[in-house]
């Protein structure tokens, strides 16, 4: 078989196959979390920086990074805060003159600012490292909201400048807010936003005066400020030295994961999940409630969200393979019930006779086995991206033009929801 | 006539003031279209199509504005009837269209043989003919014409009244304004946004719009000037909206035809209590809100926390003139006055 694989890929196909390999890495090791800072304080400083897509292009962009490091990143840090603390927020500018001042707004809280200069929508820290701005606010109610620049926002949202903000309850880490019915096992975050090249290029080449913003169109899509089939690397990984945060869900059957998506650029995009509907819980960071102590007893099932720019939608779902129709750990009469399996179509037979393996094409997410947690034999040269034998289910936009990265097919707002097998170490 | 009723709630500071136009006869509104000029901030004239206010049908007395008038029916116990006397000073027929509002006396709509401008219908297809194409929603009214178009049971709520005369383009050119169904609240807001495309616009004006003309259609709309009550950047000056104890009304209406995304910033969120003039069962709590083309959100400020300016602006980023690098386009604010001694005790009656 590998003989036969030799003689037919061509060397340009098999390098490209090797190039994926290095890009995806072992998807099913990614953690699945959300990552980013924790604290009541936190130094950031607007700076220029690279990033890479997808595609193989890389962009210069601006950005929020810490004061502690030396470079931007994007998206910018997530801030994971506590209901009820007094929030500090610094920035200063390190971005080239030309760029002007830059700053923070954080829709939905109610902000002081102080220091800098006077802006438009809040005051602004003037370009110099030594001139902070200053922002404070109490971090109210929980949910999940953004922040972004305020100075000239057409364009520096555009080059990057924009962040998620957590704020947990105090009913407890695990709920999404003060009430039990938003309990959740697992949460991701999808803050997602995009990209006009030509914008950047100007900027790369300091032509200020070609920036147009009203002609503003979007080749390029991110989640957590990375393309398909990036999101799926691991977290803070090397190789994306300014795009720390990955986008890869995973869970086991039975479990409730939380799904906090953040509109953080201009258009808006409908964020659709394969393998099961969604409950909405909350939007802009408030439950959908009839009335205080409810719960989100207005929450909606849909199968695709439509995420607007500047607004936050909280989601929750789960799996088990009801109503699937076969027992997807292929368990025989008499067998016992795997954890979190439903009962209905326990021992119900696969309802497909496996063709020969050569007569099979294999996506390079299959195990070699319909059966969740079962590994069959892969031919040669596969990559063997699903590790633990898990269900991959597509999370994708429904513009079906944001699944590339500049024309580049896949890419763009693509990752994929793996449910693994009961048992299975999920970081 | 106008005449102002006050209804006291416990204390006379909490007086909730409804303004009402009209008395017990129906509401008569004489508006007149015709093409006037607007001044974007950057200094550049863009011809557009607009609405005036007139004593009389023809006076030709009232200002032609974009948006045009407000116009507010009262719905007291005798009066739920609306008409409009249309004058045309337009060079093409035209006509009105309420979305959400019944005509009660649309004689319309009027069908042309899709070839030319000939009228060959008003009211019906023409049996067997696959070919005509409809040109106006409603009866039109000539050039230099006036006719009257009437609604004799309008509900309440917000809506957006516009040309029903090849809406793609006359819209576009700014034949559109607010409608409000129901007692103004004294402390509301209008927030009305739209978009200019001066290509279209000038086009239009210089008889370049067209089937086989160098601007075919709307089909490379791409607007360039973004407008709240007409207004873009710095042309637009804070508005009043009420004190900081206050209940206040946010009445948006999108005329345009791209989606908007109005935002309030250090403002905890607005309560959306209805949409396209029908209210929800249970307010919708956002920092964000959807406006797409065509359609009216009233929102609620519940007693904002403190007095001061608050900015309000399109999150979709839609903050340039024409691409220029100072800010522009749908930017305000909102001015919150001092809080009122007395807490007032009453709610928004046109929202119970």
């Amino acid at each position: 078989m590998a003989k036969y694989l030799k003689i037919e890929i061509p060397g340009t196909l098999l390098a490209a196959a090797v190039l994926l390999l290095m890009v995806v890495g072992i998807a099913g090791n990614a953690a699945a979390t959300i990552v980013g800072e924790t604290g009541t304080s936190f130094n950031l400083v607007a700076r220029t920086g690279n990033i890479i897509t997808s595609d193989g292009d890389s962009f210069l962009m601006w950005g929020y990074g810490l004061e502690s490091g030396t470079s931007m990143q994007y998206p910018g840090p997530t801030l994971i805060l506590q209901e009820g603390q007094t929030i500090t927020v610094t920035l200063k500018n390190e971005l080239p003159a030309a760029a002007g001042n830059v700053s923070i707004v954080f829709p939905g809280q109610i902000v002081t600012a102080s220091g800098g200069a006077q802006g438009l929508l809040t005051r602004e820290a003037v370009p110099g490292s030594a001139n902070a701005v200053t922002y404070t606010f109490v971090a109210k109610e929980p949910g999940t909201y953004m922040y972004h620049s305020g100075t000239r926002p057409d364009l520096q949202v555009e080059m990057g400048l924009v962040g998620a903000i957590i704020i947990r309850p105090k009913l407890g880490a695990k709920y999404a807010y003060n009430h039990a019915n938003t309990r959740f096992d697992r949460e991701f975050l999808y803050l997602l936003t995009e990209m006009d090249p030509r914008i950047h290029r100007a900027i790369a080449f300091g032509q200020y005066n070609l920036v147009d913003t009203s002609n503003y169109f979007a080749t390029n899509w991110f989640i957590n400020g990375r393309n398909f089939p990036d999101v799926m690397q691991a977290n803070y990984v090397a190789t994306l030295p300014n795009q720390p945060y990955n986008c890869q869900p995973r869970m086991l059957p039975g479990e409730t994961v939380l799904l906090r998506f953040i509109g953080g650029g201009r258009d808006p995009h409908p964020m659709h999940e394969h393998g099961n509907d969604f409950s909405v819980l909350a939007v802009d960071g408030r439950m959908l409630q009839s009335a205080p102590g409810k719960g989100a007893d207005l929450a909606w099932m849909a199968n695709t969200i439509r995420v607007l720019p500047g607004q936050t939608v909280d989601v929750t779902w789960t799996w088990t393979g009801a109503g699937i129709g076969w027992d997807i750990y292929g368990h025989l009469p008499g067998q016992q019930l795997a954890p979190g399996e439903d009962p209905a179509d326990h021992a119900k037979p696969f309802p497909v006779v496996i063709p020969p393996r050569d007569e099979l094409t294999f996506g390079q997410f299959y195990s070699g086995s319909p059966f969740l947690g079962g590994m069959g034999e892969l031919p040669t040269g596969h990559p063997g991206f699903n590790a633990y034998g898990g269900f991959f289910y597509m999370w994708h936009s429904h513009t079906e033009k944001e699944l590339t990265s500049n024309d580049i097919w896949p890419g763009g707002l693509v990752s994929f929801m793996i449910v693994e097998p009961p048992g299975t170490p999920i970081p | 006539m106008l005449k102002i009723k006050c209804l006291v709630a416990g204390f006379m500071a909490a007086a909730l003031c409804l303004v009402l136009v009209g008395t017990s006869s129906a509401v008569v509104y004489n508006l007149r279209a015709e093409a006037t000029t607007v001044t974007m901030p950057d200094g550049t004239v863009i011809p557009v199509w607009g609405y005036a206010l007139d004593s009389a049908p023809g006076a030709g007395d009232g200002q032609i504005m974009v948006p045009g008038p407000l116009l507010t029916v009262p719905l007291d116990e005798t009066d739920t009837t609306l008409t409009i006397n249309l004058t045309n000073k337009l060079p093409r027929p035209t006509s009105i269209d309420i979305v959400g509002q019944v005509m009660t006396n649309n004689l319309g709509p009027v069908w042309t043989d899709g070839l030319s401008d000939s009228v060959i219908s008003s009211g019906f297809r023409p049996p067997d003919n696959y070919t005509a194409r409809m040109r106006s929603f409603a009866h039109e009214t000539s050039p230099n014409g006036t006719q009257t178009y009437e609604w004799t049971n309008v509900r309440p709520g917000s809506y957006i009244y516009k040309s029903g005369t090849n809406p793609a383009m006359q819209v576009a050119m700014g034949l559109y304004g607010g409608l409000i169904g129901g007692s103004r609240y004294s402390k509301e807001v209008i927030l009305f946004f739209s978009e200019i495309d001066p290509v279209i616009n000038n086009a239009v004006a210089n008889g370049n719009y067209g089937p086989g003309l160098p601007v075919s259609s709307l089909i490379d709309y791409h607007p360039k000037y973004f407008l709240i009550n007409g207004k873009a950047y710095p042309a637009l000056q804070p508005l009043i909206a009420g004190h900081a104890n206050q209940n206040i009304l946010l009445r948006f209406f999108n005329a345009g035809l791209e989606t908007h995304v109005p935002t309030l910033l250090n403002m905890p969120h607005m309560s959306i209590v209805a949409e396209d003039g029908i209210r929800f069962r249970y307010p919708k709590r956002q920092v964000t809100i959807e406006l797409v083309a065509g359609k009216t959100v009233d929102a609620v400020l519940q007693q904002p926390h403190a007095q001061g300016q608050f900015s309000l602006y399109d999150r979709r980023l839609n903050l340039t003139n024409a691409g220029s690098a100072t800010p522009g386009g749908m930017l305000t604010a909102l001015q919150i006055q001092e809080p009122l001694v007395l807490v007032p005790t009453y709610q928004l009656l046109l929202l119970d």
